[in-house]
């Protein structure tokens, strides 16, 4: 699937940008002001979490289904070079426990590494095999023409639900004629290296604290790719998936969204997913939907501000843009510091090392405030507690053991993310394409 | 009310009442220090003025070794503070609250005083030991040099005991006394240095220095 940006890529602008923020970061930092540049967009960012906070609150918990006889189910599984980890999903599917018939139809979306020979001799799957690459949403595409579940559950090739993941999914569609598709409760698969460990956390708060606080709200913004269960009659409605999307999870939630269907959850429904387990191939998942949200603001330009999808679109949506043009003020402000730094700490050895000064490590003087970090602590004391109910949601408890992770979590990981909007902010602004399969 | 705006209502004030609890607590931290800070800079002057009085005493009655004694005392105890002041000065350079330009200012029109009185002391009391040295510099940031002279000065002040740092900022243009002692002293770049009444342009090695103030 390609995003194929209108226009010529625009590399000068894209430079001049970079400069004109820079000077600018620049400007606020040596006036002295940086600490109203962070403070600012943190304490929106400290409104949203408290609004989520209150909403989370409001919920309550949530009860498993119980029922005892529900809809046929199209379980659809797109593959593409997926030989490693779609036998491990096949067997997760096929170890559900769902009152109900269920099929699963397995797309090969022209895979090259040998899982579509591999896949046709799989047992009790329905093998549909495209003879070239058609993207993820053309993949489910096809399948749903086939499908004869009244009711669609689209599951990743690496992700593996629960045995019970289904049937309360399915059991939340079933309570309202209005929901559309069902958000389930995305959790890591392997967190066994740092980088995972972080998206572990990110996932629990995001997928678990989150969700349940902006489904409260009715203003869920994205049906998991991972795994999502979809009324195979609303998706007939809108048309199916979007094959130019490269976030096409966001997109159909927004389109739902606007054909007038409304978004369910459930934290019962939980799925495991692999996630990438070094920077670079979390950088291009990240570069995708962060990209894609992009994409789809501009296709989906009405919806914003507009009162008729509520909070969704006034509260949600708008929220997260600004959170991530802090990110990207963040950024410039992290680089501006450290090339400054790095200069002068230069400068300043050249100058130690000719007079024969002992070198120690200097500094350019820029010195933190009592004030900011203070603030700084204010914004982390309701973070500390969205983790922390993060982590009761899923079941486990914080031990000693998760606290350096913990804090490795705000320290680096916040960053990391802030840089990666950066690079999506700039490759928009390039009018990048984008290439994804 | 909607519950769903019970919530944006709660959480606003929620979000209003940490903020402003927070700036408040900033703010009070600041404000302490500040005030702890100044108290010191009143100090300072209250002993730069008794100081002056002694040294106006040693003027219009004849000197005595013991008299000169107690008055290099006192200025070395103003020494010592001085330093003490400049290290806070420059710690609180990040405050958000408080106008620490203001009590920098004071400081330096402060420390200017004590030079010129230490000057005059070596005079009156014919104490040629002692070697004020006065350094001009610019804001940390941008002159890594500086910072580099800072460190050698450090080092001859550990190493001589006759050797008196006096430190000002030579980009601190709206002190007309700054303006005046870098007029005087034919300041153009940073950092220089006056050792007795003789200015250094650029960095000076600590070799050089001592070589200088006969240490």
């Amino acid at each position: 699937m390609s995003l194929n940006v209108k226009g010529e890529p625009r590399p000068a602008l894209t430079l001049l940008v970079i400069i004109a923020i820079g000077v600018m970061v620049g400007m606020v930092i040596r006036s002295g002001n940086y600490f109203w540049l962070m403070v600012i967009p943190n304490t929106f960012a400290l409104a949203l979490i408290i609004v989520i906070l209150f909403a989370y609150g409001a919920a309550g918990s949530y009860g498993k289904s119980g029922r005892k006889s529900l809809p046929r189910l199209s379980v659809i599984i797109p593959s593409y070079n997926s030989k490693s980890t779609i036998f491990k999903t096949l067997g997760a599917v096929k170890a559900s426990v769902y009152p109900g018939k269920m099929e699963v139809i397995v797309v090969d979306d022209g895979s090259t590494d040998g899982s579509r020979e591999l896949l046709g001799s799989a047992k009790g799957i329905r093998l549909l095999a495209l003879e070239k690459n058609e993207g993820k949403a053309g993949a489910i595409n096809a399948a749903l023409k086939s499908a004869t579940g009244e009711v669609v559950a689209c599951v990743d090739s690496d992700s593996y639900p629960e045995p019970e993941a289904f049937a309360e999914a399915v059991s939340v569609l079933m309570e309202d004629e209005e929901i559309g598709v069902v958000s389930c409760f995305v959790k890591v698969a392997n967190p066994d290296n740092l980088l995972k460990k972080f998206q572990d956390i990110e996932f629990l708060t995001g997928f678990g604290f989150f969700q349940i606080g902006v489904h409260f709200l009715d203003a869920i913004s994205v049906a998991p790719g991972p795994t999502s269960v979809f009324r195979k009659s609303a998706l007939e409605k809108v048309g199916g998936f979007d094959e130019r999307n490269i976030t096409e999870d966001l997109e159909i939630v927004w389109r739902l969204r606007k054909n007038g269907y409304r978004i369910g959850h459930t934290p019962n429904a939980v799925i495991y997913t692999e996630v990438p387990g070094d920077i670079v191939s979390l950088l291009k998942q990240r570069i995708r939907w962060y990209r894609g949200k992009f994409y789809n603001v501009q296709k989906h330009s009405d919806v914003l501000f507009n009162p008729k999808y509520g909070l969704f679109s006034t509260l949600v949506v708008p929220f997260s843009f600004a959170g991530e043009f802090t990110g990207v003020a963040l950024s410039f402000s992290f680089a501006y510091i450290t090339l400054t730094q790095l200069v002068w700490s230069a400068q300043y050895a050249w100058t130690t090392l000719a007079v024969g000064v002992p070198f120690s490590i200097g500094s350019a003087g820029l010195v933190v405030s009592a004030s900011a970090v203070i603030m700084g602590f204010m914004l982390m004391c309701p973070l500390v507690l969205v983790v922390y109910l993060s982590y009761a949601i899923a079941g486990r408890s914080i031990g000693i053991r998760d606290v350096p992770t913990i804090l490795l979590f705000f320290l680096l990981y916040g960053p990391l993310i802030s840089l990666f909007y950066c690079i999506t902010f700039l490759k928009e602004v390039n009018r990048s394409d984008y290439t994804w399969k | 009310m909607e519950v769903k705006n019970q919530i944006l209502l709660k959480a606003a004030l929620v979000t209003i009442a940490l903020f402003a609890a927070s700036l408040y607590v900033g703010y009070s931290i600041e404000s302490q220090s500040y005030t702890s800070t100044e108290s010191k800079l009143n100090e300072f002057h209250e002993e730069l003025e008794s100081a002056l009085l002694f040294s106006l005493f040693i003027q219009t009655h004849n000197q005595s070794e013991s008299t000169c004694a107690v008055l290099r005392d006192q200025l070395d105890g103003s020494g010592q503070n001085a330093l003490e002041l400049y290290e806070e000065l420059e710690t609180n350079k990040g405050t958000v609250f408080t106008k620490y330009d203001q009590l920098r200012g004071r400081y330096f029109l402060a420390n200017m005083r004590f030079y010129l009185m230490l000057r005059e002391y070596t005079q009156v009391c014919s104490d040629h030991e002692l070697e004020p040295i006065l350094f001009f510099y610019k804001t940390y940031g941008d002159c890594p040099s500086c910072y580099a002279q800072g460190r050698v000065l450090d080092t001859v002040r550990a190493e001589c005991e006759n050797a008196r740092v006096f430190a000002f900022p030579a980009d601190s243009e709206d002190l007309a006394m700054i303006r005046a002692f870098k007029t005087y002293y034919s300041i153009n770049g940073t950092p220089s240095l006056v050792i007795r009444d003789a200015t250094y342009d650029g960095m000076v090695e600590t070799g050089r220095i001592k070589a200088l103030i006969g240490c």
